[in-house]
């Protein structure tokens, strides 16, 4: 509940942002998937059902702020986290350039998942070059926002009480 | 299986989250277009915010432009640039409001030519995302506006509402992937479907027996059960016709410029 407490009304405040100010201020350049970013720390901090729930909740609301069909975010996010979260133990999630290593590869897994969903449920088959070639951007956009939004993401996290779940720290 | 599952019990929970949320895209996929309770409460909520942050940016993004880019020269002249600063103030609001008040008489002189009943809504916000293409006006189901209506702009079609809350709504721009629009080449009357490609419009199924061309204008056809007749789509800018086949390829650019669009209309009642 306290991740959830913490995360959602900030993604909340960034989603507001993102559709607002960032829109008015610089209407040509990609903005940044913050949501994705925030579900990507939790895959790597958060406790898989606390985490999953937030990622559930979290795609429901940037359905809210995006896109046409409710739901559609919400599988890819959760999908995201299940994979991160399953990878973590593999990784040291407390290592900087790991959550920017998972920003690029989770841009890259956004965009396909986001084709191939579009393209197995719905008819919008002419929506993919247009994803395909907004990734190097968007990789870019969501790298220079992981690197501003790590600290905050950290501060919150410490609040929520997440703890990583690196190897050194478990054998600690 | 049972002890499986309860080994593994938060992997399947997630599991079944998953699930939850494939159930749940599947069905609002196939249901006719409608709000939620969830982004209902998320909208009305929001709205507040959304409007606040835009009338500040935009009080700030004129401060800036009327007043302090001037600090500096004022400093330097005195009086005389004083005099200046409040003129070019006056002049910039001057200019401001006369651009004000063309795109508001060329909207209403296209609200006097929409045959219905119509509710004026100004843009608030953006899509979230890159690749969608969504906009929020400040109207919503308060002001008479429902799901599946049609929004237009002066200069032509702008697109049609989706998400409905109290004070606000979420409008799909044409030039969305999802959108597809009943439409007619005006000089030749082919019967096309105008579909969103991101920045432009492909338009399908134009049959090769009349040849469509290059600066031809796309109008609503009135068949799709969206649109009002005759309101235009965009312009043709590029024709391929393919040796085999039945249709030709053509591309059109959208009449409206959503890059600066700020004030629509709402078509909340059509006549018939």
């Amino acid at each position: 509940m306290k991740y959830w407490l913490l995360f959602f009304p900030l993604s909340t405040l960034f989603l507001v942002v993102q559709t607002t100010l960032w829109t008015m201020l610089l209407p040509q350049a990609p903005c940044p998937n913050t949501t994705l970013l925030i579900i990507l720390y939790l895959g790597f901090q958060a406790p898989f059902g606390a985490g999953g729930i937030c990622a559930f909740t979290l795609g429901c609301l940037l359905d809210v702020f995006s896109g046409v069909t409710f739901g559609f975010h919400a599988i890819i996010l959760l999908t995201i986290f299940m994979v991160t979260a399953g990878f973590r133990r593999q990784l040291n999630a407390d290592n900087p350039l790991v959550l920017p290593f998972a920003t690029i590869v989770g841009t890259g897994a956004f965009a396909l998942l986001s084709i191939f969903i579009l393209l197995l449920f719905s008819d919008r088959d002419q929506v993919w070059p247009q994803i395909l070639s907004s990734i190097p951007m968007q990789i870019i956009v969501n790298l220079v926002a992981v690197l501003i939004l790590r600290p905050l993401f950290t501060k919150l996290g410490l609040i929520a009480g997440l703890q990583s779940t690196a190897p050194f720290r478990r054998q600690i | 299986m049972l002890e499986f599952i309860s080994l593994q019990k938060r992997l399947f929970a997630l599991f079944v989250l998953l699930l939850c949320a494939l159930l749940l895209y599947s069905y609002d996929l196939r249901k006719k277009p409608d709000t939620n309770l969830f982004e209902r409460s998320i909208l009305l909520l929001t709205e507040p915010l959304s409007q606040g942050i835009t009338r500040t940016t935009n009080g700030v993004i004129t401060l800036w432009q009327d007043y302090l880019y001037l600090v500096g020269v004022k400093l330097k002249n005195n009086e005389l640039v004083l005099k200046l600063n409040r003129l070019s103030h006056l002049e910039i609001e001057n200019n401001e409001l006369a651009a004000e008040n063309v795109r508001l008489k060329q909207l209403l002189n296209f609200r006097d030519r929409v045959k219905g009943e119509t509710v004026p809504a100004l843009v608030i916000s953006a899509d979230a995302m890159n690749w969608f293409r969504t906009i929020t006006i400040n109207k919503g189901t308060d002001s008479g506006i429902q799901e599946n209506m049609p929004v237009v702009a002066a200069s032509g079609v702008v697109g049609r509402t989706i998400k409905c809350a109290a004070k606000s709504s979420r409008v799909l721009l044409i030039t969305d992937a999802s959108s597809a629009v009943a439409a007619l080449v005006q000089h030749n009357r082919i019967r096309i479907i105008a579909r969103g490609t991101g920045a432009n419009l492909s338009c399908e199924y134009a049959t090769r027996l009349e040849e469509a061309k290059i600066g031809d204008h796309i109008v609503t056809s009135g068949n799709g059960g969206v649109f009002p007749k005759g309101i235009p789509i965009g312009t043709i800018t590029e024709v391929q016709t393919p040796k085999y086949g039945l249709f030709q390829a053509i591309t059109a650019m959208p009449a409206v410029d959503f890059s600066r669009l700020e004030e629509v209309l709402v078509i909340v009642k059509q006549e018939q």
